[in-house]
């Protein structure tokens, strides 16, 4: 990860007119928000298209960037506003490729095992299943570890909203899962 | 109970954590291609323009131009006051020498039935 000193000159030489610098924020993080828009919008091809559009975007948006924040958090917020455009605001269910999921110890019987890999398929069908927001904010919260102030930063949105969505996120995901 | 939820959430996150996209993906290329072919600007801070200013003017001018429309309308196609607002404009145009505009007389006319 590159120091925020070090992003903050980064951003500061591209404002400047040496666009070609971009290259280095757009290699630095772009994995991370491949791995977010996949979890976002389910299929690996809408989240490549994400991808690009975030960074063109992040691009034209460098000047409303506030130097006293993170550039993730704000590069976060732009991911967040172009699925909302592609998704709509109530966004769609999606349903994440089950054949990927890694190989993991899941049971010393096969039996076992094969129940534990369709819980798992169920937990990650109900994952899917949540409103856009929900998922959202749970992802941000259980994956990239961001505090309720980030989140709400990244998706605009108060607080208290942000409590809600996470607490109703989990109630409906052990509503599926009984 | 709050066992049995914490346990549920810990796997909740972690099925979190392993839903990752199927490949790393590289979009500097097309995304500095995109960047160039665009011609787009250096970012810069918008600021005054006058195609802006040309916009709020007639902007202006229609919000104006609706009111008293609205104010015409509303007050009843007043005859008199139509009168009067031409009879204004006819004392204006002998003030600074517009001559005869060949207004008629408005009061035997009515427009609005």
């Amino acid at each position: 990860m590159i120091p925020k000193e070090t992003e903050y000159e980064l951003v500061r030489s591209v404002l400047n007119g040496e666009k070609e610098r971009f290259a280095i924020i757009v290699k630095e993080y772009q994995e991370i928000v491949n791995n977010l828009s996949y979890k976002l919008v389910g299929n690996k091809l809408d989240a490549e298209e994400v991808v690009q559009q975030v960074f063109v975007e992040l691009y034209t948006s460098l000047p409303r960037f506030r130097f006293e924040s993170k550039l993730s958090t704000f590069i976060y917020r732009i991911t967040f506003n172009v699925i909302t455009k592609m998704l709509g605001k109530n966004g769609r269910y999606v349903s994440y490729d089950n054949t990927i999921l890694e190989n993991r110890p899941s049971g010393p019987t096969a039996e076992e095992k094969i129940m534990k890999e369709e819980q798992r398929r169920k937990l990650r069908q109900a994952i899917g299943n949540l409103k856009y927001e929900q998922r959202t904010a749970l992802v941000l919260f259980t994956y990239d570890e961001f505090t309720y102030n980030e989140i709400a930063e990244v998706m605009q949105v108060s607080l208290s909203k942000v409590e809600s969505l996470i607490f109703r996120a989990k109630k409906n995901l052990r509503k599926m899962m009984e | 109970m709050k066992q049995d939820y914490d346990i549920f959430m810990n796997e909740v996150a972690e099925e979190i954590r392993t839903i990752a996209a199927p490949k790393q993906v590289d979009v500097t290329d097309a995304v500095m291609d995109a960047l160039r072919n665009k011609a787009v600007m250096a970012p810069q801070r918008e600021g005054f323009t006058w195609k802006k200013a040309m916009v709020g003017v007639a902007a202006c001018l229609l919000i104006a131009l609706a009111v008293n429309i609205s104010r015409f309308i509303s007050n009843g196609y007043d005859d008199a006051a139509i009168d009067n607002m031409f009879a204004e404009l006819y004392d204006y145009g002998d003030q600074y020498g517009g001559g005869d505009y060949g207004y008629e007389d408005f009061s035997s006319m009515s427009y609005f039935e």
